[in-house]
């Protein structure tokens, strides 16, 4: 079953589409990145899958209920992070997290428990304004996680930490998600979204230009694969004759430009077979990044 | 159960009790009767001794704190309403508002609830205050006459029907503070609609302005007025009025 499942979602601001037919298929236990330009529609998508839109068309299912129907019951299974962290600024770190233990019963134990998974409980009775930016995020993560929720939705999660802050944050995501949560979440950091996530969906000008595994993704354009051998004059010989159209060699390592696994395994056999001994090899796929301005470009075409 | 009036109305009292508005609204009255308590006795002691007074619970000590009551409370409520309002507006909370898993109807109506009990308990304060202030008038200044009139009815009347002018402002505060994120809108509205209704407060229309209660709580008492009047069923009406009208405000802001 899909943790959030959308069917052809559309949403309009007066004559402007702002989604159009977006069928988001988040799988459980995955994190989902949701990537996309400024503008591209994905906040508004956020936004509508929490019910701070109001979608009426009842094409948003959460945990296969219908938000439409069953907003209250779907919320307390669901954490959110949406934008800049939401706190109360009169209250501490610790009043912010009562406060929501007030409404979810979890006791004071869950809010120990979450200021440690957050590397915040030192902060724990400091003022939410005397709190730095990345301690502010850090909070609004506390915030989206502390009712133990089996989806999280975070938007622009790692804003405003300092790299150690994304390490923890990464690792805490990845935590959780061998706990069995789900993970939508959307980030300009797509390196950081490369490290973590499972499922990819890419949208572009209100529509879904592409949705799947990571792997389906990176799947989609040719490797390059860096060969140290004992003989590389012949190593690109063999590989041109075998059918390689794009062999280079760079003065110390033999370049190629592989498909697919297969054509990996043939390539190896192929300079074993030739006795040419391999030294080093290195797979360097296009990057996440690389892919998504390739798939945004060929979008606007 | 998560989704329950109760849940909301303890979660928004915590929330709530943290604003430092709150007790300006609780307190400031109080202190406010003490204080001119303490001004009759300094101006006793200044002119050399105290004299007999036909009514003081009506001359004295009701004729200067209503005085300023009328120009104080509302101002103390919208700024205490506008203050609950404006808890959520910081950081866009209402984010977090409409994503926990109580219902709209739910939250609005603890806060709502929260607004006026927080209005009750302040002028069940003041009113506790004024009785405690007359009675040790009467015990340091027995000549003053306090223990000689029981205006025990009038002093109840004019502070319920004050509770009942306040929690109508309170309403309509709650609207102006829902539809204007800006702070200067709904006080700025306060305000001029207290000083409009001081000077059409002898006007019949005026009963349809429930700022027009405040001024005549001083006239109640002054008239030893203990009855309702069409005032106060208008106000009443203009409780029910208002709390519908923010409601429907509300329930709007989850659109963002």
């Amino acid at each position: 079953m899909e943790s959030i499942l959308t069917k052809q979602l559309s949403f309009k601001i007066g004559a402007k589409t702002i989604l159009d037919n977006i069928s988001l298929q988040v799988p459980e236990k995955g994190i989902y990145g949701y990537l996309g330009r400024n503008g591209a529609g994905k906040s508004t998508t956020i936004k509508l899958l929490l019910g701070l839109l109001e979608d009426r068309t009842d094409a948003i299912f959460i945990q296969g209920n219908s938000l439409r129907t069953n907003r209250t019951r779907i919320y307390t299974n669901v954490g959110n992070l949406i934008e800049s962290p939401c706190y109360y600024t009169k209250l501490t770190v610790f009043e912010n997290l009562k406060y929501l233990d007030i409404i979810h019963k979890k006791g004071n134990k869950r809010i120990d428990e979450v200021l440690e998974m957050v590397d915040l409980h030192r902060e724990k009775k400091k003022k939410t304004n005397a709190l730095s930016m990345g301690m502010k995020q850090r909070l609004g993560i506390a915030m989206a996680i502390f009712h133990d929720p089996q989806l999280l939705i975070l938007d622009e999660p790692l804003n405003g930490l300092d790299p150690q802050g994304i390490v923890e944050m990464r690792n805490l995501f990845c935590h959780l998600n061998e706990q069995g949560k789900t993970i939508f979440l959307s980030s300009h950091i797509l390196s950081e979204l490369e490290k973590i996530a499972t499922h990819i969906g890419i949208i572009e000008g209100g529509k879904m230009i592409f949705q799947g595994t990571k792997h389906e993704l990176l799947g989609q354009v040719d490797r390059e694969v860096f060969l140290r051998t004992s003989n590389p004059a012949a190593t690109v010989s063999i590989l041109q004759n075998a059918g390689f159209s794009t062999v280079n060699f760079d003065g110390e390592d033999v370049v190629v430009s592989i498909g697919d696994d297969q054509q990996f395994d043939f390539v190896i056999k192929s300079l074993v077979e030739q006795q040419i001994a391999i030294y080093g090899l290195e797979s360097r796929g296009a990057d996440l990044e690389q892919i998504f301005i390739n798939l945004i470009a060929r979008a606007n075409d | 159960m998560t989704n329950t009036f109760y849940t909301a109305f303890l979660s928004e009292k915590y929330k709530l009790l943290r604003n430092r508005e709150i007790f300006g609204v609780l307190i400031a009255p109080m202190l406010l009767i003490f204080a001119i308590s303490a001004y009759i006795i300094y101006d006793i002691v200044n002119s050399g001794g105290a004299s007999a007074i036909p009514n003081p619970w009506k001359v004295l000590l009701g004729r200067y704190v209503f005085q300023f009551f009328y120009l104080l409370y509302p101002i103390l409520v919208a700024l205490f309403v506008y203050a609950c309002c404006d808890v959520e507006y910081k950081n866009n909370n209402y984010k977090i508002l409409f994503t926990v898993p109580i219902s709209k109807s739910n939250i609005f109506f603890s806060k709502a609830t929260f607004i006026l009990l927080t209005l009750l308990f302040s002028i069940l304060f003041a009113y506790a205050a004024f009785l405690i202030s007359g009675y040790l008038l009467s015990l340091i200044y027995p000549v003053l006459g306090f223990q000689n009139y029981d205006y025990r009815q009038v002093i109840f009347y004019t502070f319920l029907k004050l509770f009942i002018t306040l929690s109508a402002i309170g309403m309509i505060q709650l609207a102006l503070s829902l539809l204007f994120r800006s702070f200067i809108y709904p006080i700025g509205v306060g305000m001029f609609m207290l000083v409009f209704s001081v000077l059409v407060a002898q006007k019949s229309f005026s009963d349809f302005i429930p700022y027009t209660g405040a001024y005549n709580a001083v006239m109640n008492i002054l008239s030893e007025n203990d009855s309702f009047a069409r005032l106060d069923y208008c106000n009443m009406v203009m409780v029910i009025v208002f709390l519908l009208i923010s409601f429907y405000l509300f329930k709007r802001k989850g659109q963002f």
